[in-house]
C-alpha cells in the first residue's frame, strides 16, 4: 500500500512540494484538480505572478470535476433572481463564485470590465448568447447576435471584452442550473446592454453569500 | 433498511437544511412517534436514485417501526410508474418527493395525507386526468410542483388548495387559464414558463400575496389591467412572449426585476394602428360626459345610463376626454426607471389626441385619469433590472 502511494507522489506532480516553493511556471503544476480546494490553490498558484495563463487556467477548469457535496454551501436558490455566491476572494487577484438560476432565470446583456470570465457548467444547463458590441453609442439600433450556445454540465466557455459581450440564462422551467465562475480580475461594476437600443447602463454587481453566509445586500 | 442519501442536483429546490437527513437509527420501542425525546431520529425514508420501478409497501412498512413517524419521503429519480394507495398509512407525511419518475397515474389515497404540505411531481407523465379530484381535499398544501408534466389544463383542484404558497406548472402544454384565480390568496409564487398560454384572465389580480409571477415561454401578447393590484409583485417575467407593447399599469407595481428580452416590442414609434370611426351614440355619449351633463334613470332609459357609466378615461394625462368602444391605440415610449424606453400601449379618446389634448378643461375638477409615469414614479425603478 505504501508502495503504491509512493510512485503516486513521485509519477504526477506532487503540489505539495510546489506549493511550498511557489513555482510560477504552470508547466510544473497539476492539471487535474481533484477538488474544489485543490483547484483554488491551482488559481493561486498560477496567478503567483500578474501572468494569467489563459489555456492553463481553461485546463484546469475543464478538468476540475467536483461533486454535490462540495458545492452545496454555495448552491442557493431564490425565486426571483439569480444569486452569485462567492467562493473564494482570491487576495484580490480573483473572484471564484458559484451562480444559482432557479427556473428560467437569466442574466441582462453585460460586458466584463477588462477581466477574463471561465464559466464552467456544474449542474443542468445554461444557454450562453453572445453579443457584438454597439457600433454607434449615439444610434439606436438592434444588437448583434454573435453565436447561441448551450452549455452542458462540466462544459467550460470563456469571454472577454474583446470577444463580446454575453447573456447567460437558464432555458429550463423545470430544473435549475449552477455555474462556476472566475473572474480574473475581480470587478464589481460593469455595464449592462439593453438589446432592442444598445443603450447601456452601468450596474453594481453583488454577491448573495460569501464563504456560504448570506450577505446583507443593498 | 432507507439510508440518508445527499441530494442530487436536481432534486434541488432551494436551500437545502442538511439538519433533515439522517441515518436510519432506532432505538425505541415506543409505539407513538416522540421524535423530540430522542436526539438523533429519522424521519425520512430516501429511496431516490435507486433505479426502481415499483414501490413494494411491504418493505416500506418493514423500513420503520412505526409509519407515523415518516415525514418525508425522498422517492424522486426513480422508474415509479405509480404509487402504492397504502401510502395513506404514513399520515404524518409532510413532504412527498416523485420528481424524475415515470408517473402516469396517482391515487385519490393521496389527498387523505391530512398533513401534507410539499408535493413535487415535475419531470413525469401527469396527465389532466392523472390527478384525481380528491385532491382538492388537500386543503394544507403549500408547496405543489407539477412542472415537466402532459398537463393541457390548468388542474382545477389547484384552486380549491387555498392554502396553498408557491405552485409550479413550469413545461407543460397548458393553453387556456381559467378565471378562478381569486381564491388563490396566499400564493407567493406562481409559475406558467413553457406553456402555450394566450390570455391570463381577470381574476389573477386577486392574488394579493403574488412575489413572483413567471409567464415567460408563453404566447401572450396582453396582460389584463387588474396586473396593477399585485401589490407586493416584485418579480415579473414575460420573456419570450408576443408583447409587442406592454399595459401601462406595469407601471404601477413596485417590480425589482422585469424579464422582457424575445419579445416583437416596438422599437420605433409605430401609426399604424386602426381606428374605428365613432358611432352617433358613442359621439354622443363623449359630448354628454365631457360637458357633465347631468342624467339619470328617469331622463333616459336605464340601458342608456348604463353605457354612459361604461365611459373610459383617455390615457393622454392632459385630456379629459373619454371614449366607449371606439378608441385608438397608441404606443408611447415611456423612460422606464431611467434606463430603457419601454413602448406602452394606451387607449386614447381619438388619433389625434398624442400630444396635445383633445378635450381641454378649464374646470379645477380632477377626473381619475391614469397618467403616463411622472419623473416620481420612474425614480421607484430604478433598481429594476430589466433584461
Amino acid at each position: 500500500m505504501t508502495e503504491a502511494l509512493v510512485n503516486t507522489y513521485t509519477n504526477t506532480n506532487d503540489i505539495q512540494l510546489i506549493r511550498m516553493e511557489y513555482v510560477d511556471k504552470t508547466a510544473h503544476l497539476s492539471t487535474q484538480p481533484n477538488s474544489l480546494n485543490e483547484l483554488i490553490d491551482l488559481i493561486y498558484q498560477a496567478f503567483a505572478t500578474n501572468d494569467v495563463d489563459i489555456d492553463y487556467v481553461s485546463t484546469i477548469m475543464n478538468n476540475y470535476k467536483g461533486n454535490m457535496k462540495e458545492w452545496l454551501p454555495y448552491m442557493k436558490f431564490q425565486p426571483n433572481k439569480y444569486t452569485r455566491n462567492l467562493v473564494n476572494g482570491g487576495n484580490g487577484k480573483f473572484n471564484l463564485m458559484i451562480l444559482c438560476w432557479a427556473e428560467g432565470q437569466g442574466s441582462s446583456i453585460h460586458d466584463h470590465t477588462n477581466s477574463h470570465c471561465f464559466m464552467k457548467c456544474l449542474q443542468g444547463s445554461l444557454i450562453e448568447t453572445k453579443y457584438a458590441w454597439p457600433n454607434d453609442e449615439n444610434k439606436e439600433e438592434q444588437m448583434r447576435i454573435i453565436s447561441r450556445t448551450e452549455l452542458k454540465e462540466g462544459q467550460v466557455t470563456y469571454i472577454n471584452d474583446t470577444i463580446g459581450l454575453h447573456r447567460v440564462e437558464n432555458p429550463s422551467h423545470t430544473d435549475t442550473c449552477a455555474t462556476l465562475h472566475l473572474y480574473v480580475p475581480p470587478y464589481s461594476q460593469c455595464n449592462i446592454f439593453d438589446e432592442r437600443t444598445g443603450r447601456t447602463n452601468e450596474a453594481h454587481v453583488t454577491f448573495y453569500s460569501k464563504g456560504g453566509q448570506l450577505t446583507k445586500n443593498e | 433498511m432507507a439510508t440518508a442519501a445527499l441530494p442530487t442536483g436536481d432534486d434541488y429546490e432551494g436551500d437545502y437544511d442538511f439538519d433533515d437527513d439522517f441515518d436510519d437509527n432506532f432505538d425505541d420501542d415506543e409505539e407513538d412517534c416522540i421524535c423530540s425525546s430522542q436526539t438523533i431520529f429519522n424521519d425520512t425514508i430516501d429511496y431516490s436514485h435507486r433505479n426502481i420501478s415499483k414501490l413494494d409497501i411491504n418493505e416500506l412498512f418493514a423500513s420503520t417501526k412505526n409509519p407515523n413517524c415518516i415525514k418525508n419521503f425522498q422517492l424522486n429519480s426513480n422508474m415509479l410508474l405509480s404509487i402504492p394507495s397504502e401510502i395513506e398509512h404514513f399520515q404524518s407525511l409532510t413532504t412527498i418527493e416523485l420528481s424524475n419518475n415515470q408517473l402516469v397515474q396517482l391515487p385519490s389515497e393521496l389527498s387523505l395525507l391530512k398533513n401534507l404540505k410539499n408535493l413535487y411531481l415535475k419531470n413525469n407523465f401527469l396527465d389532466d386526468l392523472a390527478l384525481p379530484k380528491e385532491f382538492e381535499q388537500l386543503k394544507q398544501l403549500e408547496v405543489i410542483n407539477l412542472g415537466g408534466n402532459r398537463l393541457k389544463q390548468f388542474p382545477y383542484q389547484l384552486f380549491q388548495m387555498f392554502n396553498l404558497k408557491e405552485i409550479y406548472l413550469g413545461s407543460n402544454q397548458i393553453t387556456f387559464l381559467p378565471d378562478l384565480f381569486h381564491t388563490l390568496i396566499k400564493v407567493e409564487v406562481l409559475y406558467l414558463g413553457g406553456n402555450q398560454i394566450g390570455n391570463v384572465p381577470d381574476s389573477i389580480g386577486y392574488m394579493r400575496s403574488l412575489v413572483v409571477l413567471n409567464l415567460s415561454g408563453n404566447r401572450l401578447r396582453t396582460l389584463p389591467r387588474s396586473i396593477s393590484r399585485l401589490t407586493r409583485l416584485k418579480s415579473l417575467s414575460l420573456h419570450n412572449n408576443q408583447f409587442s407593447a406592454l399595459p401601462p399599469d406595469i407601471i404601477r407595481l413596485d417590480l425589482q426585476e422585469l424579464s422582457l428580452r424575445n419579445n416583437p416590442l416596438v422599437v420605433r414609434f409605430v401609426r399604424d394602428l386602426t381606428y374605428d370611426v365613432p358611432t352617433l351614440k358613442e359621439l354622443t355619449g363623449r359630448t354628454i360626459k365631457f360637458h357633465k351633463i347631468p342624467y339619470d334613470d328617469r331622463s333616459i332609459p336605464k340601458s342608456l345610463v348604463e353605457y354612459l357609466n361604461s365611459a373610459k378615461s383617455c390615457l393622454n394625462p392632459k385630456c379629459k376626454g373619454v371614449y366607449f368602444e371606439s378608441y385608438h391605440k397608441n404606443i408611447k415610449f415611456v423612460d422606464f426607471c431611467g434606463k430603457f424606453y419601454l413602448p406602452l400601449l394606451q387607449f386614447l379618446c381619438t388619433p389625434a389626441c398624442t400630444s396635445a389634448p383633445t378635450f381641454q378643461m378649464t374646470s379645477s375638477e380632477s377626473d381619475d385619469t391614469e397618467n403616463i409615469p411622472t419623473k416620481d414614479m420612474t425614480n421607484k425603478f430604478k433598481k429594476v433590472l430589466l433584461g
